[in-house]
C-alpha cells in the first residue's frame, strides 16, 4: 500500500505485538531485527511491549488488524481488508489531495 | 451497602446527576444510567469442542450453523455532546468492573464487556465492545464505569480524566506513542497531517 501511494504521501506503521509472547525484550529484539533486515522491511515497525494489552489500551483492539486514519486525524476504517482497504486508502489519499491549496 | 444506598437515593439523585444519562455540568458527578430491556445481540465467541476441531465433518457442520450470538439484554441511553448513545449489557450471571487477570486483552479480561452503539445504526459489532475495567469512550468523551447493578438495571459512569482511547470510525484517532526497535518514537503527533495506516501484526 505504501509502495503504491508513496511513503511521502501515506505512512504505514507496523505495530508488532510479538513482545507480549516473549519473557524478555533482550531475547526478542535481536530476533525481530534480523527478520526485518532479511525481508527488507523499511517502513516503521514499532514495538508494543506488552503485546495486545498495549493495543487494547490505546485502540481498544485486541487482535491483528488495522486502523486507517486520514490527513485530518480522523479514523476512516478499522480492520478493513482486501478491496475495502484499498478503497479506504484511495479515499483518504483523495481527501488529502483535495485539501492541498491551489497554487 | 453502597449499591443499596445508591438505589435508595436514586429518585433524589436522579434530577441532579443525570437520571437516564442526561449530561451534567459537573464533570465529576457520577451518572446513573438506567437500563431497560433489550433484544439486541452481538457476535459471540465461537467455542469449538476438541471433537469438532479433530473431525473436519463435525467442524464443517458446526461452522455451517453460523456464528454464535451473544444476547444483549439491557440497554441504556447516554447523551453526549447532544447525541444519544445506546450502551448495552450482555446476559450474564454477574457483572464486574474489575479485571482479575493481568492482561486486559479479550482473552484474559474478566470484567464485563459493555457494547456501545457509537454510530447509532443499531448493529453491534466486535469493535463496539468495551471492557468495564478500562475507560469507556462514548463519542469523544471518556467515562469510567464505577459500578454495574447485579441485575443489570443500572450502570454508574463517571466522567474520566483518561486521555482519549479506542478507535471509532468517523472519530478522532486517539493519541498513541510507540518506539521502534532502534529507539525512534512514532506517535499520533509525529504522523499528523498525513494519512496513515496502523497495522497490528506479529513479526515472528
Amino acid at each position: 500500500m505504501q509502495q503504491r501511494f508513496g511513503a511521502d504521501k501515506l505512512t504505514v506503521v507496523l505495530i508488532d505485538v510479538d513482545p507480549g509472547y516473549f519473557d524478555k525484550q533482550e531475547t526478542y529484539l535481536p530476533q525481530a531485527k534480523k527478520i526485518l533486515e532479511r525481508h527488507k522491511v523499511d517502513w516503521p515497525n514499532v514495538i508494543a511491549e506488552k503485546g495486545f494489552h498495549d493495543t487494547v489500551h490505546a485502540f481498544n483492539l485486541s487482535g491483528y488488524g488495522n486502523v486507517v486514519v486520514d490527513g485530518k486525524g480522523i479514523v476512516r476504517g478499522v480492520n478493513a481488508h482486501g478491496k475495502e482497504l484499498e478503497r479506504l486508502a484511495e479515499e483518504i489519499m483523495g481527501a488529502t489531495k483535495v485539501e492541498k491549496p491551489e497554487k | 451497602m453502597r449499591k443499596f444506598l445508591l438505589l435508595m437515593l436514586w429518585p433524589l439523585l436522579a434530577p441532579l446527576d443525570g437520571y437516564g444519562g442526561q449530561p451534567s455540568d459537573d464533570q465529576t458527578t457520577p451518572i446513573i444510567l438506567k437500563m431497560e430491556e433489550s433484544k439486541a445481540s452481538r457476535p459471540g465467541k465461537l467455542q469449538l469442542t476438541d471433537e469438532e476441531l479433530k473431525d473436519p465433518q463435525k467442524l464443517r457442520t458446526r461452522l455451517l450453523k453460523g456464528w454464535p450470538k451473544e444476547d444483549l439484554v439491557k440497554r441504556g441511553v447516554l447523551e453526549v455532546d447532544g447525541h444519544n448513545y445506546y450502551l448495552y449489557l450482555p446476559q450474564a450471571k454477574g457483572y464486574s468492573v474489575k479485571n482479575t487477570k493481568l492482561a486486559d486483552t479479550d482473552f484474559d479480561n474478566t470484567s464485563t464487556l459493555i457494547s456501545v452503539d457509537q454510530n447509532g445504526d443499531g448493529r453491534i459489532t466486535d469493535a463496539d465492545g468495551w471492557f468495564a475495567n478500562l475507560p469507556l469512550r462514548v463519542g469523544d468523551k471518556m467515562y469510567d464505569v464505577t459500578e454495574i447493578a447485579a441485575d443489570a438495571s443500572w450502570i454508574v459512569l463517571k466522567p474520566s480524566k483518561s486521555p482519549l482511547r479506542g478507535v471509532i470510525v468517523g472519530r478522532t484517532c486517539p493519541p498513541f506513542s510507540f518506539t521502534t526497535a532502534d529507539g525512534k518514537v512514532v506517535s499520533r503527533e509525529s504522523l499528523a497531517r498525513k494519512p496513515f495506516i496502523l497495522d497490528i501484526w506479529s513479526i515472528t
